[in-house]
């Protein structure tokens, strides 16, 4: 019996200590690179399995407390964010004010724009990258992905959950972002001559300047992205067909040329200099070489990419390749 | 009490301070002291040899780069997470991976001790630097290099596979308080191959059909030329061109032009072909023939390069007579065909066909 008891005993702090560590490795996971789209919703405290953004008294006419404040009464109708794991309700940092509330607790609450109270309501985004937006627009939130409460009016309102008054308070968080994608990883020259230049495209090629691809990006990285450029020039066995160079230079017929250049078909990204005028570059010394850039705007930048090619009547025969690798780095 | 009732006590109590202080601390010390890193940036780029960089599920050297507001005190951590499938190989280590503060290196092992720093793959996913004794002042830049690109006392050979297409995130979190998450695009393919032909090609040509020698004779050297000059004793004395071959390619091994055919014959009568580069020798049977080469990469071989004459090929046997190891540009080749007889030399019309064929190597 005795021994029983010993074993209960080792058995409770076995137990104990494997749910503390697993309680522990639990919340210790890393979160902030988990997402999906924003939900918010009014709930009670416990039910709450996301970010308290605003504490209410009750789902309708209802005063607001920060979500610092614990008065018990505000505990049923929390305003609760989801979705993102990495969102906060810190007013520092990474954050949006959606709105002010006259005191810590039992307060009246403003939209922003008015700028009176003194008590901000914030929900913050510890991913710098991730563009938290806010509103206050009628009857709905179309536009935004989720409602976090209603108002009675812009100013000195009290507050409901999403159905109880007309005014919506809305909110988006958009993830960070960056995006990259090459419209054709096969281009062809066909047969290169010595008496005209030809340009690559998908097909067999061309005699007279063609996109060959396209390359589509973009960001919200603060600083945004540079798009470069690496590889070879066009290789066949110990053979080479030699880069155009760091110069924008016009395609000249019997002279062995490789090249490229690039052009914005849409968005906000610009080409970079030797790629940018009308003229071709490759400038295999510099590689990995700047092709691109563009902000952090998420702004779809689309760069119509065109090859040229020019041999001289030496250029050994034979099936050449360049394997061109294009990257996109963002700065955020 | 019961002393078994005290221990669960005892031990519930523990485990609320356990899971307390593990669980959260770091949230606590994050809201006093963590920033939000900068100029954050993952550069991919592909190994020695490798093409891709940013293609899924592809090994690549990774850049870091990223400036930390609150610097890195002795015995802290930099902690990176890589989500989106992104495997780390088990044997990576430290000899894997470079880091530098503000451009200088950091010596780097398995653990830290003194200045160097220590370094352990965590998991899969997650990578732990842990700084020795020497603090990174706030605002330093730092860069990580991962891969083949680390090449700071040794050069690495492990480097990170890429996961799935889509945005890759790193997290940079640890002890050091400063946070950061940079996204990195994945593709399915990033690479463009550009295919081009160079079609084969070769030029060759003879500038003329047939040379003449006149009437030959032994009081002096005799040369073929282009004008048939009739019943004439040897017009020609002095050496000069023959005819010309003009022969370019782009072959890659270039071409060899041969010669073949007999010496000059009458019948059954011959006039003897010269077996090495020789000299003109008047009053004595010689038939040869020299080439120099002008223009374009091509070159006599011998025994037709020297300053002498000769001719070593027979009806059925080809000689070479010039060739070149690569692409050409067109060179020209001039021949000068001697012919010298004796005083027995049989009397009668003596011709020659010979054959020239180029021949390229791609």
């Amino acid at each position: 019996m005795f021994l029983n008891i010993i074993d209960k005993t080792k058995k409770d702090k076995i137990s104990g200590t494997i749910l503390s560590l697993f309680l522990a490795l639990l919340i210790m996971i890393p979160t902030s690179y988990a997402y999906g789209a924003l939900t918010c919703s009014v709930t009670t405290v416990g039910s709450c399995t996301g970010t308290v953004i605003l504490r209410m008294s009750g789902s309708t006419n209802a005063h607001a407390e920060l979500p610092s404040q614990s008065n018990v009464n505000y505990d049923n109708n929390v305003v609760c964010c989801t979705g993102i794991l990495s969102i906060g309700n810190s007013c520092s940092g990474n954050y949006e004010i959606l709105g002010r509330i006259s005191s810590a607790t039992n307060a009246h609450m403003q939209e922003t724009s008015v700028n009176t109270y003194g008590s901000n309501v914030c929900l913050s985004d510890s991913v710098t990258a991730n563009e938290i937006s806010s509103g206050y627009q009628d009857n709905n939130c179309s536009g935004y992905d989720t409602t976090l409460l209603s108002l009675s009016g812009s100013d000195n309102a009290t507050l409901g959950d999403g159905s109880a008054y007309t005014r919506k308070l809305c909110a988006t968080i958009i993830p960070l972002s960056i995006n990259f994608s090459i419209s054709a990883n096969t281009v062809n020259f066909g047969n290169l001559s010595a008496g005209a230049s030809r340009y690559a495209d998908t097909s067999t090629g061309s005699g007279t300047e063609v996109e060959a691809h396209t390359i589509s990006a973009s960001t919200n990285a603060p600083s945004g992205y540079v798009l470069s450029v690496d590889g070879t020039t066009l290789t066949y066995g110990g053979n080479t067909i030699d880069a155009i160079g760091g110069t924008n230079t016009a395609p000249s017929v019997g002279t062995e040329q490789f090249g490229l250049r690039a052009s914005v078909t849409s968005g906000t990204g610009t080409v970079t200099s030797p790629y940018a005028a009308s003229g071709f570059a490759l400038d295999t010394g510099s590689f990995p070489d700047e092709l691109a850039s563009g902000a952090g705007d998420n702004s779809n930048t689309v760069y119509s990419v065109r090859y040229v090619g020019n041999i001289d009547s030496n250029t050994a025969a034979g099936a050449y390749v360049a394997h061109i690798n294009y990257v996109v780095t963002g700065t955020f | 009490m019961k002393k078994s009732t005290l221990l669960n006590i005892t031990n519930v109590v523990l485990m609320f301070m356990f899971v307390c202080v593990t669980s959260f601390t770091p949230y606590f010390t994050k809201v006093a002291e963590a920033a939000s890193l900068t100029a954050m940036s993952d550069r991919l780029s592909p190994a020695t040899g490798a093409t891709n960089a940013e293609k899924a599920s592809t090994v690549a050297n990774h850049t870091i780069t990223f400036t930390t507001p609150t610097g890195v005190a002795s015995g802290q951590t930099i902690i990176l997470t890589f989500d989106n499938s992104t495997s780390i190989p088990a044997p990576l280590d430290f000899t894997d991976i470079d880091l530098t503060d503000d451009g200088v290196d950091v010596t780097l092992a398995a653990a830290p001790a003194a200045a160097t720093w220590g370094v352990v793959r965590t998991s899969g996913t997650v990578i732990t630097f842990t700084n020795g004794t020497t603090a990174v002042a706030g605002g330093s830049v730092i860069v990580i290099e991962i891969g083949t690109n680390a090449t700071t006392g040794a050069t690495g050979d492990q480097q990170i596979t890429n996961g799935s297409a889509g945005t890759t995130l790193l997290y940079i979190s640890g002890t050091f308080t400063d946070t950061g998450t940079i996204g990195i695009p994945i593709v399915s393919d990033d690479v463009v191959v550009v295919n081009a032909l160079v079609v084969p090609s070769i030029s060759f040509a003879l500038s003329d059909n047939t040379v003449f020698f006149g009437n030959l004779r032994t009081a002096g050297a005799c040369f073929a030329q282009g004008t048939d000059p009739g019943a004439v004793t040897c017009p020609t004395t002095t050496e000069t061109e023959a005819f010309n071959i003009t022969a370019g390619t782009n072959a890659t091994s270039g071409y060899v032009i041969t010669a073949q055919g007999a010496t000059l014959t009458s019948g059954a009568n011959t006039i003897t072909p010269l077996a090495v580069n020789t000299a003109s020798s008047p009053a004595t049977e010689q038939f040869g023939v020299r080439a120099t080469a002008s223009g374009g990469s091509g070159a006599v071989q011998a025994p037709f390069a020297a300053s002498g004459y000769a001719w070593t090929p027979t009806a059925s046997t080809a000689v070479t007579l010039a060739s070149v190891g690569g692409p050409s540009a067109t060179t020209t080749y001039s021949l000068r065909y001697l012919a010298n007889i004796d005083a027995v030399t049989e009397a009668g019309t003596y011709t020659a066909n010979h054959t020239y064929v180029a021949t390229a190597t791609y």
